[in-house]
């Protein structure tokens, strides 16, 4: 791809990244209740994906450089379950 | 991949010199993503169990003015990602405008950030002595504004990062240092900018979001 085609891309990432953040604040007005918290932080990812496939260009990179982003991503995923996983269950009866 | 590149002579071919460069600033991130984590660990966990503070207190922030920053700030990630592209295109002036728009969006955001931080000040939210609190639980609200400002601040402080780094891909785009066929160091700088863009992609529905009442 070249420089021309990655300036093009960068536009249309950006309109989609401030339609996702007019959606996730719109859907504050939806009075969503419980999945409120699910909505927000879908959007959330879904932002942070462009950004990493696009912006951070990992999409036009070798699979090295997949396997080094996805793995601080990784990292995080198993902080966060191992420490929630204790938190959230600790209220559980059996 | 720009064929008219400089291949420099510890490098095999033109991949694998992009692929070193992009593995270094990688393992970096991947070391900041630990940090930040952490934080937002603790967040969630003290979120799951005084979620009605934290509810409260995410109330008495400025959503318009966070959701302004927001969009700001995805604006300057755009004049970034341009300013490596057009920067491989060749085009050093307006290479030079674009990271200088970026820097600037960059101080647009933190002068809003400020705005919002001299607020939070007033209302008697900062924690510590200055805390003046009159709703319930003022101990568990106290912990969401130590979370906060901890977490917007070291978000701010990677942004001024950034707009150093910017400044100095400036400098070096200017003296002609930095051009379409030497451009690695800006697209690393790009992508430090971009995660610091990701952080706040998370702190703001997390801060503002989650216990909005509209």
């Amino acid at each position: 791809m070249n420089a021309r085609q990655e300036g093009t891309q960068a536009g249309m990432v950006y309109v989609l990244l401030i339609a996702l953040l007019a959606a996730s604040v719109g859907s504050l007005f939806l009075h969503l209740g419980p999945w409120q918290p699910v909505i927000l932080l879908v959007i959330a990812a879904v932002q942070a994906s462009l950004i990493v496939l696009y912006f951070m260009q990992v999409r036009s990179s070798t699979p090295l450089i997949w396997l080094l982003s996805a793995g601080g991503f990784l990292w995080l995923a198993i902080l966060l379950l191992l420490v929630l996983s204790d938190y959230v269950s600790r209220s559980w009866v059996w | 991949m720009n064929a008219r590149a400089i291949l420099y002579e510890q490098f095999s071919d033109l991949e694998q010199q992009r692929e070193s460069s992009l593995a270094g600033i990688w393992a970096f991130i991947a070391s900041e993503i630990m940090f930040f984590g952490g934080l937002f660990l603790a967040f969630t966990v003290y979120r799951l169990n005084y979620t009605q503070a934290f509810n409260e207190a995410s109330q008495h922030l400025n959503l318009v003015l966070a959701t302004l920053n927001t969009a700001v700030l995805l604006t300057s990630a755009l004049t970034m990602a341009l300013a490596a592209a057009s920067n491989k295109m060749g085009w050093k002036y307006s290479t030079l405008l674009l990271l200088m728009v970026t820097t600037l969006l960059g101080a647009l955001f933190l002068a809003i950030k400020g705005i919002e931080y001299i607020e939070d000040w007033h209302k008697g939210l900062f924690p510590g002595s200055a805390f003046a609190w009159t709703g319930s639980d003022p101990g568990h609200v106290q912990l969401f504004f130590v979370l906060y400002f901890l977490m917007t601040g070291f978000h701010a402080l990677h942004l001024m990062i950034g707009m150093g780094l910017i400044l100095v891909m400036l400098l070096l785009t200017w003296k002609g240092w930095i051009n379409s066929r030497h451009f690695m160091p800006l697209d690393v700088t790009s992508i430090y900018w971009h995660f610091v863009d990701l952080v706040w992609i998370f702190l703001f529905p997390l801060l503002y979001l989650l216990g909005a009442k509209i």
